[in-house]
């Protein structure tokens, strides 16, 4: 008779044999980062380049540089970048973190030769001509104008500026004035200070057995980034707010964006894997506490949850909701009891086991292929840290983690007392 | 090339396993042919909520995350108008506990009220949270209404109205899934590091003794023809004003659906194409425009969609378009600009299938839709398509009388 009741056997989470990919230097310096792929005929490169909003004189910059370098290079018209792309069936995509900012090139291995040339091609002498510049410019306003009346953007622009300060990149919130910073010039010397050799790294995942990715690898070695004039990081001072509570009413919302949360410590620091499972008991998961008691039991929410995030020069702690209207405050008081919890009661054996296999099972699929590996990569890369020794000790701490080290932790370093709350809504 | 094999149990229920041995994962997968399109339209949102509450308990086991949380599992589901489909992945040592927790779950769920209520609430806040509290979240509402008169079509998965949801009772909810739910109406896909052998062993051991049920015998409605054009407008505090149009177009299985979607390639897939060459850099009209299909399997529609600039009227602005697709019809699409979208579509079809989850979910796809051949033949198919077939169903489409528009006006922008 079949047992239903019964889970089946199962084993728990097997360690993983990570090995670090490999990583060769371009003649210019450049650091090239080689992930293998097996089967598939693609190509994926990313070009990364310490080129953030932190960097900028005037935040807004940053991005709308890296946006103008395919408007136009100094052998090909934006038209005719955008239309043999196209034809290739190559698809580029440009990202941006407050510290670096990304390009990344999708195309089929047949074309991938191509397509890099036009690629690297504006990235190393782009011209961001008047007239584009002019239709981006305007089309960022009108895209930033619907943002803004987004509860979800607004309390996050507000979070990070309580936390962080308006001198600080981190806090800085972007005006409708600040848009007349967007000038060739400033993306020019924005371009020229910063999309460097010292300043980027190469990443691509192909077939590397394959002739022609070998051809391709040849060519993207010969890649002649200029050299840096600086590469001291800027210092900025952070400035946290004096008020913990901000309540900006919204008419009409039928919901209320919630953001609480703290600076913390980034990557760099030795306490931040453990705090990474405090972390995920708090909010990390579908089966986290939070989910379970202002979701699950109560029905306040769509969706809740926590997360500390890295960044170069800082980190921050934040929980994040839209949670009903007429309900934010009985939301509150459950948040705030989900915290005062993880400080004074030990976690039960049962619910870190959970936690631990939750998380050292998404760490084997951050591992699972070139594409997701790239990432984990860039990581270690952009923090300066040792890829295999890095990942190894955050599986072993993982792994290692005791319920009494998790009460500290939230003693340390998640007291509700020091949170900071936005409500938008 | 997506290799598979398949297998039937006798109570109906499908299997197809796609070996992947790159991977130390398996991805299962279970799709059930059910959407919002089998619902009550006094009764809408219900195949969506059901799927929520599929996560709240089933015969035997009371938990359905903490067992999975236990093996390293992740899962989710989404609902459409067409499928409900639900996915796991998970080590591949630990696959068993997959089959135990989708079976049972196919086997009868706990109907708990207390889960009933609860989801209840959540999906009410999954309903303001996307189409309420968000500038342009409820032009999908007001766009299905007006091309659908008749088809089930005309409400979003979401459901037509808040109190759908909120007056959905345990009756209903049990009656839902005696009707829909049944390993007769659905398909089992395996992506991931496993072997045939064991496959089958499993699912001979916890899915045989389901019985098989009797499924709703779908009757849909069949949508007239439109036979004038239709339009609404509204007026809404947004930064700007946004031009949606719909026009009808033929079903997933017609041989003409991929022409139809290479149209909406030609017309705004990559920065080169037209909508963005002309309307957006050269006139100047809107910040923003796509052109896009709805994919569903029944008759579905084609959209153009985009967001005004200040001091564009909409009427300089409908013109635009319609010049657009005037000059589709008038065969102006080049051979070498019909190959640029077949290659476009080349290269996300193949960086779209390189994971094993969504291999498997892909497979589960076509072979619902029929023809599971399709996850491998479907890029000769929009190969094939001619500028011919592009001229003649541009012509059909594009219609005056077929197209149903809503204009969208921001407050601000008058």
């Amino acid at each position: 008779m079949l047992q239903r009741n019964i889970q089946p056997e199962f084993k728990s989470m097997q360690p993983l044999n990570l090995t670090a990919p490999q990583c060769c230097k371009a003649e210019c310096g450049t650091s090239i980062h080689l992930l293998p792929i097996q089967d598939q005929e693609v190509v994926k490169i990313d070009f990364v380049f310490n080129a953030g909003e932190y960097f900028a004189e005037h935040p807004i910059i940053a991005l709308s540089t890296l946006k103008m370098l395919q408007e136009g290079s100094t052998s090909k018209t934006s038209e005719e970048i955008a239309e043999r792309l196209d034809f290739l069936g190559a698809y580029l995509f440009c990202s941006m973190t407050k510290d670096y900012s990304t390009i990344t090139l999708c195309c089929m291995e047949k074309h991938a030769k191509e397509a890099y040339d036009i690629v690297s091609d504006f990235i190393l002498h782009p011209t961001f001509p008047e007239d584009k510049l002019a239709i981006h410019k305007s089309n960022r306003l009108e895209q930033f104008k619907i943002d803004s009346e987004r509860v979800e953007i607004k309390a996050q622009r507000l979070f990070t500026n309580t936390l962080f300060g308006s001198q600080h990149p981190y806090g800085k919130i972007l005006e409708q004035s600040d848009f007349e910073y967007i000038t060739r010039k400033n993306l020019i010397a924005f371009h020229k200070q910063n999309f460097t050799a010292e300043k980027t790294n190469i990443f691509i995942c192909a077939n590397l057995q394959s002739c022609i990715v070998q051809d391709l690898l040849a060519i993207i070695k010969q890649i002649q980034l200029p050299k840096s004039e600086t590469i001291q990081v800027p210092q900025y001072k952070i400035v946290t707010n004096d008020s913990r509570s901000l309540r900006v009413p919204k008419e009409n919302a039928v919901q209320t964006a919630l953001k609480i949360g703290k600076v913390m410590v980034n990557r760099n620091h030795p306490d931040f894997i453990k705090l990474q499972v405090v972390n995920t008991i708090l909010g990390g998961y579908f089966g986290s506490r939070l989910m379970t008691s202002v979701r699950e039991e109560k029905g306040y929410t769509y969706g809740i949850g926590s997360a500390i995030i890295s960044m170069k020069e800082s980190g921050y702690f934040i929980i994040s909701s839209q949670v009903g209207k007429d309900v934010h405050e009985k939301a509150l008081e459950a948040i705030f009891a989900e915290l005062q919890r993880l400080r004074t009661e030990l976690v039960p054996e049962e619910e870190l086991n959970i936690v631990k296999t939750y998380m050292l099972s998404s760490f084997a699929r951050s591992f699972d292929g070139a594409m997701a590996t790239s990432e984990m990569l860039l990581d270690t890369v952009l923090y300066g840290l040792d890829f295999t020794e890095y990942y190894n000790q955050m599986w072993n701490l993982t792994n290692s983690t005791q319920a009494k080290e998790i009460q500290e932790l939230a003693n340390t370093y998640l007291h509700e007392n020091s949170m900071y709350e936005i409500a938008v809504g | 090339m997506i290799q598979f094999e398949t297998f039937e149990l006798e109570n109906g229920l499908r299997f197809y396993v796609n070996i992947d041995k790159t991977t130390p994962f398996v991805a299962v997968n279970t799709l059930y042919n059910v959407g919002s399109k089998d619902e009550d339209p006094n009764k809408t949102g219900f195949a969506h909520l059901f799927e929520h509450l599929m996560f709240g308990g089933s015969k035997n086991i009371p938990d359905y995350d903490t067992p999975l949380q236990k093996v390293g599992g992740d899962n989710n589901a989404f609902t459409t108008t067409d499928i409900t489909n639900y996915y796991v992945t998970l080590p591949h040592y630990n696959l068993e506990t997959a089959f135990w927790l989708e079976s049972d779950r196919m086997l009868e769920l706990a109907f708990s009220t207390k889960s009933l209520e609860t989801q209840r609430n959540v999906v009410c806040e999954e309903f303001k949270q996307r189409y309420l509290n968000k500038p342009y979240g409820d032009l999908m509402l007001l766009a299905r209404p007006l091309a659908y008169k008749v088809h089930p079509y005309q409400w979003p998965t979401i459901g037509k109205e808040l109190s759908h949801i909120e007056n959905a009772t345990m009756d209903d909810v049990k009656s839902f899934f005696f009707s829909h739910y049944a390993p007769n109406n659905a398909i089992v896909s395996i992506s991931g590091n496993v072997d045939m052998k064991t496959v089958k062993e499993l699912a001979k051991k916890w899915y045989a003794d389901i019985p098989r049920r009797d499924v709703a015998v779908r009757n849909l409605p069949q949508e007239p023809i439109q036979t004038e054009k239709r339009s609404l407008t509204v007026e809404r505090n947004v930064p700007a004003s946004n031009l949606y149009m719909s026009f009808h177009m033929c079903g997933q299985r017609d041989a003409d659906y991929y022409a139809t979607d290479l149209i909406s390639d030609i017309l705004s897939n990559g920065k080169s194409t037209r909508l963005n060459q002309s309307l957006v850099e050269q006139q100047k009209l809107f910040s923003s425009i796509d052109a896009y299909i709805s994919g569903e399997i029944e008759p579905g529609t084609f959209m153009v969609s985009g967001k005004l600039n200040p001091f564009v009227s909409m009427d300089e602005a409908e013109k635009a378009v319609k010049i657009e697709l005037q000059k589709i019809i008038d065969g102006t699409v080049s051979e070498y600009e019909l190959q640029k979208v077949k290659n476009r579509y080349e290269s996300a079809a193949v960086f779209g299938e390189i994971d094993i989850l969504s291999k498997a979910r892909a497979i589960a796809y076509y072979a619902n839709l029929g023809d599971v051949t399709l996850v491998n033949t479907r890029l000769d198919e929009y190969g094939n398509v001619s500028l011919k077939d592009i001229q003649r169903v541009a012509k059909q489409l594009f219609a005056d009388t077929n197209c149903s528009t809503v204009y969208y006006m921001s407050q601000n922008q008058k």
